[in-house]
């Protein structure tokens, strides 16, 4: 679901990174009021894990491929303005350093995956599973309310997407960016994210959380439990880290992330695009370290690993540095 | 009668001293740095470890050469993300030191190579980069991570000559001593100025000054003492490990 450079017009870039600012402002806000320095480790968990899970290709209909956010299981585990600075860390170090997702269209990526869709999956979740319920009716609300928030999230890409051919056209009536309208991106991306990576966010989202609560569940926002053991994360962390391989099986390019030399001949509606848009091919260009999440000279899957494991790292990291500047909640703090 | 009425007479009179506003600002902005500085050398928190000095010493060259060497971009590119695991596993402050450290040496060499990157030699200049940063990286990590005077056992292993070893062991306890001599002067200073002085960074010389001759003194009886223990010119690290008692 990530948007890459030259798909939305620069108008649009700004417009959805201005959305953004007010968002990412009261998120900050409201971590440093709530957030502990001895919680921080679990909000850089949690953007590990939806790092790690970002790069695990999933083949969706249509010849596309898609990936799991984990938006919704890390607002249920730290709370959702955490969850969205969070996705937006995780999001940032892909577009910086491994390529993945426009520099430009940072805005609007981190508006898709770092507030609608932890935020809509959040208060659904709640809204199902308000005061004592049952087990099966928890996992029901996790499951429910990860997969909506994930297809309202797909939505809203498809139409950032959509509404590009209309307002940016040049005088050939060919679409400077993103060529395709509202009734071509909206049924691909929901086709795709409705049948399989919905379902799957579902599934990962009530897995994880099941694991969480086993194992350690005071580690689970505003739950009162003292038992909190960060083991378990960090192993699940590591096989993950061992699995990412699996992610380069499902091949081809995800909807809307095709690159200025695929979009020529991508087929939709039966016939192919014929033409490249214009600001595809000389607009905004950035090289990153890892481009793609390869190194030059290594075999895919090592290079893959490696960044795998590089960018966890680097979020280790950063969250380290973040930590150092909360405050820490000693033993006589009211 | 008059001899006892006038010491009383300023025994009535209201107190109007106001000392002037000192400026203390150097001397305390001095003195941080120099606690700062002496806390990094006497720190042994627990993220200094012993042990395997020679093989993190080697593993250090090594690394530094193969890195300098290589024409591939991949080979920096694997050592920086083993480093990069081995930072994520150290503690906040100590990965803010050597980011820190990381950052000036950046600056530097960005500054020196930006015309280069102008000219045209963009891939030269971000594999430089690179590789810099890679070695800052595996350098500042040793030094973080690696007790001081197992630097100079793991630096003996790979057959660094003794003079070197010997000057390197006591510039580091001595940076610790005089320094230490520092925080007194200037406390003194500090202390005893009343009234005001205006600009406090003249003493800066008389310090320094005054360190230089103490240091002098030092070396002086340091040498006398080795000479009375026995000293004939060679200095040898001992490898014995002194072993706990474990009962």
């Amino acid at each position: 679901m990530h948007i890459p450079d030259n798909y939305l017009s620069p108008s649009t870039c700004a417009v959805m990174a201005a959305a953004m600012v007010p968002v990412w402002a009261i998120s900050v806000k409201k971590v440093r009021l709530e957030v502990t320095r001895e919680k921080m480790p679990l909000i850089g968990v949690g953007a590990a894990l939806s790092f790690l899970g970002m790069m695990f290709n999933v083949p969706l209909v249509g010849g596309t491929t898609g990936h799991i956010v984990g938006g919704t299981l890390l607002a249920l585990l730290c709370g959702p303005y955490a969850a969205c600075i969070a996705v937006t860390i995780a999001l940032l170090i892909q577009a910086l350093i491994f390529g993945d997702g426009g520099i430009l269209a940072f805005g609007a990526n981190c508006f898709n995956m770092a507030f609608v869709l932890p935020f809509v999956g959040y208060y659904i979740t709640k809204a199902i599973t308000q005061g004592n319920v049952s087990r099966v009716r928890k996992n029901i609300g996790r499951a429910v309310g990860s997969y909506i928030g994930i297809n309202i999230a797909a939505l809203c890409a498809a139409i950032e997407f959509g509404i590009q051919p209309y307002l940016f056209q040049d005088s050939a009536g060919h679409a400077l960016y993103c060529p395709y309208p509202l009734n071509v991106s909206i049924p691909a991306m929901l086709a795709g994210h409705l049948l399989i990576a919905g379902v799957l966010e579902a599934v990962v989202t009530v897995a994880v959380l099941e694991f969480v609560e086993k194992t350690s569940p005071g580690l689970i926002y505003k739950r009162q439990e003292t038992k909190k053991n960060y083991k378990p994360l960090y192993g699940l962390l590591l096989a993950l880290i061992a699995l990412t391989p699996l992610g380069l099986l499902a091949a081809g390019t995800a909807w809307g992330e095709w690159g200025a030399d695929e979009i020529v001949s991508v087929m939709s509606g039966g016939k192919a695009l014929g033409y490249t848009p214009a600001k595809m091919e000389s607009g905004f260009t950035f090289n990153s370290i890892f481009p793609d999440y390869s190194i030059s000279g290594m075999p895919e899957w090592l290079g893959y690993i490696l960044s795998a494991v590089a960018g966890t790292a680097i979020l280790v990291i950063l969250f380290k540095i973040i930590s150092s500047f909360m405050k820490s909640k000693g033993k006589y703090a009211r | 009668m008059q001899d006892k009425e006038r010491p009383l007479e300023w025994l009535k009179r209201e107190e109007v001293y106001k000392p002037i506003k000192d400026n203390h600002l150097y001397i305390d902005k001095t003195l941080l740095k120099l606690f700062s500085l002496l806390h990094y050398f006497k720190e042994d928190g627990p993220e200094r470890r012993e042990g395997r000095a020679g093989v993190k010493t080697a593993v250090l060259f090594f690394v530094i050469t193969i890195v300098a060497l290589t024409e591939h971009s991949f080979i920096p590119i694997i050592f920086l993300v083993i480093i990069l695991v081995r930072i994520s596993l150290l503690s906040a402050r100590t990965i803010g030191i050597i980011l820190k450290k990381l950052s000036m040496g950046e600056l530097i060499s960005v500054v020196i190579l930006l015309p280069a990157y102008f000219l045209g030699h963009q891939v030269t200049v971000i594999r430089i980069l690179l590789k810099i940063t890679v070695t800052l990286l595996y350098v500042n990590t040793f030094a973080a991570t690696v007790k001081w005077n197992e630097i100079t056992k793991g630096l003996s292993k790979v057959h660094i000559p003794d003079l070197f070893l010997f000057t390197f062991d006591l510039t580091i306890k001595y940076i610790v001593v005089l320094g230490e001599e520092c925080v007194n002067m200037l406390q003194a200073l500090k202390v005893r100025s009343i009234g005001r002085k205006k600009k406090k960074s003249k003493e800066q010389a008389n310090i320094l000054g005054i360190t230089f001759i103490k240091s002098k003194r030092m070396s002086e009886e340091m040498y006398d003492a080795m000479i009375c223990r026995g000293y004939s010119g060679e200095y040898r690290v001992t490898h014995r490990k002194i072993k706990e008692n474990k009962k």
